[in-house]
């Protein structure tokens, strides 16, 4: 049995808001099962944002991540039949946004272009914005398109693999274990590839970072 | 630029900023109506691919087989009226002014020489149906038009000298009388008909070069009889036209086919049917 084969043997741990999360949606997914095709708005409605910031943070383009979640969730609910609940649901739909994502981004390796989403300014982040700048109004918000422009250039050098897991890791918060089910990969792996993501991510940010 | 230069962030603060993009309002509606659609889309389903491939296909064929089907009943058609005799041979052994008619060259026959022709039982004809054991490809390349029964007293008028065979029209619906020639037949009604005058002396056409030999129950040494009225219905002129003399030209291709010792029917592979394909079209000629 091969690592990868014994991490999905192991049962995952979840957070107890992961655990209350993935109860909710089984029922949910067992109602679509039954033949209820409404409850999966539900579902939709749940991970919508998240599907799509995913997909956002991966290809920093606003367009193809609508285009890739609204795959993702049909193709969700064409296989939603086979799934099993071997894993939770969140885990099953992140694999299929990541696949399609990554099979969209080997396809269409030469995009350069980036559409920015709008930078919802909650309190730490606004807090972040005004700590790193003294400038107010307008300069504030080039500040912010100009901090998000240099981001994405740099997600966007890494290599697709190292891009998608910084994404789950740094972005989507989630943990080394679950990336790995999702990637189908050891957490081993997950760890090795955030670490380097990282310091790929500083070289190229240097003349912006404190070292 | 000078600002973000000047207030070093960390990469974690950097990448916690990435958190806080968010799309808007306006895109979750349109984000809404369009999900809406496909997930209707796949409601509905699409067909396999090789359930389309399949159609597609039978488009392409229906394409083809149709004008191909009718090309062929065309064909089949015009081998009938106007080729080989041994398909319908009753219809190429007709008295000679009604095959004469078919042909595009022949003058228009009128109604009293085909009664005189009638009366004169002048064709030799075998019932084809009625002589299953009788193959018409022995004959071949002998004119359709003569098909001879080989009773007994066939056998002996051909061995008695001139061609006198026994024949039978359909439309007359008795047998002939066997002291009639083919050589007296077509020809010398119409030649008093109406106008028609009769044309040169009909070239000689034997037994031998109908391919009626001892095998099919004729002897080789039998006397010619004159060719079929064919060819000089084919040469003669219109009434019309004033001395309803034979045509030049006429007479030197009926010349030149005995010399080839063509028959009949070869005559017709002049006016055999044209089939031609061009692009989607087909055309036929006559």
């Amino acid at each position: 049995m091969n690592a990868v084969a014994k991490l999905f043997a192991k049962p995952l741990v979840l957070s107890p808001e992961r655990r209350l999360e993935a109860d909710a949606d089984q029922s949910v997914v067992a109602r679509v099962q039954a033949g209820e095709v409404a409850a999966f708005d539900e579902l939709i409605l749940r991970y919508r944002e998240r599907i799509v910031g995913l997909i956002y943070q991966m290809t920093s383009n606003r367009e193809d991540a609508a285009d890739l979640a609204q795959d993702v969730f049909i193709k969700a609910f064409q296989s939603i039949r086979r799934f099993e609940g071997q894993s939770s649901f969140f885990t099953w739909l992140y694999r299929i946004a990541v696949n399609t994502t990554l099979t969209h981004l080997r396809r269409q390796r030469q995009t350069t272009f980036f559409s920015l989403e709008k930078l919802q300014e909650d309190g730490s982040t606004a807090g972040l914005i005004a700590r790193l700048t003294d400038a107010t109004g307008a300069d504030r918000e080039i500040f912010a398109r100009e901090l998000q422009e240099k981001l994405n250039e740099a997600l966007q050098k890494l290599s697709i693999n190292h891009r998608t897991v910084i994404t789950l890791f740094e972005i989507e918060g989630l943990s080394h274990q679950e990336i790995a089910r999702i990637m189908r990969c050891t957490a081993g792996t997950v760890r090795s590839r955030v670490h380097y993501a990282k310091q790929l991510l500083q070289a190229e940010l240097q003349a912006y970072l404190r070292s | 630029m000078s600002d973000l230069r000047r207030q070093k962030v960390t990469l974690d603060e950097l990448l916690r900023l990435k958190r806080a993009e968010r799309p808007s309002v306006d895109f979750w509606a349109g984000f809404e109506r369009e999900l809406r659609a496909k997930q209707l889309a796949a409601l509905v389903g699409r067909p396999a691919w090789w359930s389309v491939s399949w159609a597609r296909v039978r488009a392409a064929m229906v394409r083809v087989v149709v004008p191909l089907g009718a090309t062929a009943a065309l064909v089949l058609t015009a081998l009938n009226f106007n080729g080989n005799g041994q398909v319908v041979p009753a219809l190429v052994s007709k008295p000679a002014a009604v095959v004469a008619r078919t042909t595009a060259n022949a003058p228009a026959v009128p109604a009293a020489a085909l009664a005189r022709l009638d009366q004169t039982e002048a064709v030799v004809v075998a019932e084809p149906a009625s002589q299953p054991a009788m193959d018409f490809a022995a004959f071949t390349p002998a004119p359709q038009s003569v098909v001879a029964e080989p009773t007994p007293d066939n056998v002996a008028l051909a061995e008695s000298g001139p061609a006198r065979l026994t024949i039978t029209t359909p439309w007359s619906g008795e047998s002939g009388r066997a002291d009639e020639t083919l050589a007296m037949a077509a020809p010398a009604p119409l030649s008093e008909v109406d106008g028609f005058a009769a044309a040169a002396p009909l070239p000689e056409f034997t037994l031998s070069q109908a391919g009626l030999t001892a095998e099919h129950g004729f002897p080789v040494k039998s006397p010619g009889f004159t060719s079929p009225a064919l060819y000089q219905l084919v040469a003669m002129s219109r009434p019309s036209d004033g001395a309803g003399r034979l045509a030049p030209v006429a007479e030197a291709q009926a010349r030149e086919h005995v010399r080839r010792g063509l028959t009949e029917d070869r005559l017709f592979i002049s006016s055999r049917s044209m089939v031609g394909f061009e692009g989607s079209a087909m055309s036929m000629r006559f």
